[in-house]
């Protein structure tokens, strides 16, 4: 799927993109494929399927404990693309996103990584660890989009540059730190928002620390969407293991509506 | 050949290692950092700060030993770079005096460090309590468990010691929670690292703050044996004592470098910290060089007697001087360093670090083979710190069970 077509269609409608994340494996890795398709019927637009890694720097408890969990349960790289291309072909309108770290993927071979992903049909990647600078790491024919981070500390010549080498949309880490949970998010989340939109012109989605429902029609106002992922985690974790898709689709159908709500902007 | 001691390039890196593998937060920190440390390097008054420091803070220069009764039993005479004598015991204060002054200057209020055995740490409190600057230090909890004595000497010297209780709760997991803590804080706090690792600039930096240990015992030796060694060896875990040691002599191409790693229960156990013989190229903390990792490339949990060699990673200009040849990396096990680590007592009164031991071992392992010419060993630090774990290991059993499997 190409990404970039599918993100600005919505932008330009004016709907607010909804990105949940899930680490492949958590809690457990027959659960993962029924989770997706759970958080796909519940109405997210895109998906970001993480990939466990042992030393997963960027990542708060939360999502650390998922990753070992994952990893103990036998995930890998392998594995992880596998069932994003069963889900692919269940789902073939929710683009799939691979997160993780770049080791796992240097493991497995930069030609072999990428002609695999693009097989299962991944629309793009995040890779915290690997800076758009060193991207010729990992190119290879069929390697999906490379999508870049941005912080609130990120100068906007930086923002500038990243906005012109393209990309499918902006990952925006809206706090200094790892990921998590935050009770409340800084006032100055929605004006780096804003800057990273106004300095890169891609869509930005705002992810790191969003964890209620209430707090998305601030965020989403001055940006194109949200990434879930710690809350997520969360409710996965406090749920009856029988009952998981059930409670991934509790979960997400608030900020369905929440963005929902927030209705298209004028024209 | 390149010009080997000209690296890295703009980029970070000695040839395809190095690099700055970092999440977009970290980037303005390390622009910031390379460019406060190229314009420290171009400051004399940096300069006789860091050589006032290194003279009457730490006891610089350090000697070189001919240790007469070790020479005999290896059959060449052995010129020892005495780093023990160092304060605090260690080579790694040299590092931390020098990243100090730069956190001073570049005006951060807080620093931040990783340690594994609590040598870095120790190091860093000082440094930090020297300059009045305020000091946090990651330590596994199984570390602090296990160094409880270097976890005194930090909270002495008013550092506050965080328990990293993530992973296997050693130093790989105190050096992703350090860098955690640094990207949460990143516009206060110095995030001083302990050896050649991690993202550019912190291998090149560390490097030059070690580097003197080489500069001091070229000139000494030159002085003492009126020659250049024919061998130089240090042990290796991030692998600062030995490119400090190296990097002087480097472009004399006669004197042999030889690096060596932990060994462990033996190479073919799977439990050892051998990264460079054993392992593969992978990115891990900031940058890229040899790990140890498994088939899917999650990292693997080091193993060693010694914990300033517990560690699965290295740095990168040593994969780069592995990759063209010009040091050899070696390895000795647990057993092989305790036996050093007593012979060295005895033979000579100076109880070494574990670590240093390991260098020991390999070249006690030459005996009787080498040439009679000169041979350079760096005394990384003294081992009073591994008095308790010595004698442990030297009852019939020791009394602690292995170290928390990883995963
Ligand atoms: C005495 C001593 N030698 C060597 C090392 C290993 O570090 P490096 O390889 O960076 O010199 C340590 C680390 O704690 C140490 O304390």
């Amino acid at each position: 799927m190409d990404l970039s077509a599918f993100i600005s269609e919505r932008v330009v409608s004016g709907q607010k993109l909804l990105a949940p994340y899930l680490c492949a494996g958590f809690p457990n890795p027959e659960a993962t494929l029924a989770i997706l398709e759970a958080l796909a019927d519940a109405g997210a637009d895109l998906i970001e399927l993480g990939v466990p890694f042992s030393d997963p720097l960027a990542d708060g408890p939360v999502l650390q404990a998922a990753s070992i969990r994952a990893l103990r349960a036998g995930m890998n790289l392998e594995t992880t693309l596998e069932i994003a291309g069963q889900f692919q072909e269940r789902r073939p309108t929710v683009p799939l996103v691979l997160m993780g770290y770049v080791n796992p993927i240097l493991a497995m071979g930069r030609e072999r990584f990428a002609s695999k992903a693009s097989a299962a049909g991944i629309a793009g990647l995040l890779i915290p660890d690997l800076p758009p600078e060193c991207e010729g790491l990992l190119q290879a024919p069929g390697l999906p989009p490379l999508i870049p981070f941005a912080a609130p500390n990120t100068p906007i010549p930086r923002l500038e540059a990243l906005g012109e080498r393209g990309a499918p949309f902006l990952y925006a880490v809206s706090v200094l730190g790892v990921t998590g949970t935050r009770d409340a998010l800084s006032k100055n989340v929605p004006v780096f928002l804003a800057r990273a939109k106004q300095h890169s012109g891609l869509p930005v989605l705002a992810g790191f620390g969003v964890s209620r429902p209430e707090q998305v029609p601030e965020l989403a106002s001055v940006c194109d969407g949200v990434i879930l992922g710690s809350a997520l985690a969360k409710a996965l974790e406090a749920a009856d293991p029988a009952k998981l898709p059930g409670a991934a689709e509790a979960f997400l159908r608030p900020f369905r509506k929440a963005l929902d709500a927030m209705g298209a902007p004028c024209c | 050949m390149p010009v080997l001691n000209a690296l890295p390039d703009a980029k970070g890196y000695f040839g395809a290692f190095g690099g700055s593998f970092v999440p977009e937060t970290l980037r303005p920190a390390l622009a910031e950092l390379e460019a406060a440390y190229a314009e420290a390097r171009q400051d004399p008054t940096f300069e006789t700060e860091f050589r006032e420091a290194l003279t009457t803070f730490t006891c610089r220069p350090t000697p070189l030993y001919p240790a007469l009764r070790l020479s005999a039993r290896i059959g060449a005479p052995v010129l020892l770079k005495r780093e023990d004598l160092n304060h605090t015991g260690a080579h790694k204060i040299n590092n931390t005096l020098g990243q100090m002054l730069l956190a001073k200057r570049m005006g951060k209020t807080r620093v931040i460090a990783e340690t594994g055995a609590g040598q870095h740490g120790v190091a860093t409190a000082a440094a930090a309590a020297r300059l009045g600057l305020r000091c946090e230090v990651h330590m596994g909890e199984e570390d602090i468990r296990r160094q409880q004595l270097n976890v005194r000497r930090m909270e002495l010297m008013g550092a506050r010691v965080i328990p990293a209780r993530s992973g296997t709760r050693t130093l790989k997991d105190a050096t992703n929670e350090a860098i955690r803590d640094w990207v949460a804080n990143v516009e206060d706090t110095f995030y001083l690292i302990g050896s050649v690792v991690g993202p550019h600039p912190y291998p090149t930096m560390v490097r030059d703050f070690q580097s003197v240990i080489g500069r001091e015992a070229r000139e000494q030796s030159l002085a003492v044996a009126g020659r250049l060694p024919s061998l130089a060896i240090a042990c290796v875990g991030g692998g600062s004592n030995a490119m400090g040691l190296f990097h002087a002599f480097i472009p004399d191409e006669r004197v042999q470098l030889i690096g060596v790693e932990a060994a462990g229960k033996g190479l073919d156990t799977g439990l050892h910290a051998a990264t460079l013989t054993l392992g593969r190229p992978g990115v891990l903390h900031g940058a890229m060089s040899y790990l140890l990792q498994d088939a899917d490339g999650q990292i693997q949990e080091a193993h060693s007697i010694s914990a300033g060699l517990d560690y699965p990673g290295v740095g990168p200009e040593h994969a780069f001087l592995k990759e063209t040849g010009r040091v050899r990396y070696e390895s000795a096990t647990d057993d092989e360093a305790l036996r050093a680590f007593e012979l060295l007592s005895e033979l000579e009164g100076i109880i070494p670090a574990f670590e240093s031991a390991h260098a020991l071992a390999w070249l006690l392992r030459q005996a009787g083979q080498l040439s009679n010419e000169p041979v350079l060993l760096c005394l990384s630090g003294r081992g009073d710190k591994d008095l308790d774990e010595y004698l442990l290991r030297t009852q019939k059993e020791p009394s602690r069970g292995p170290i928390g499997l990883y995963l």
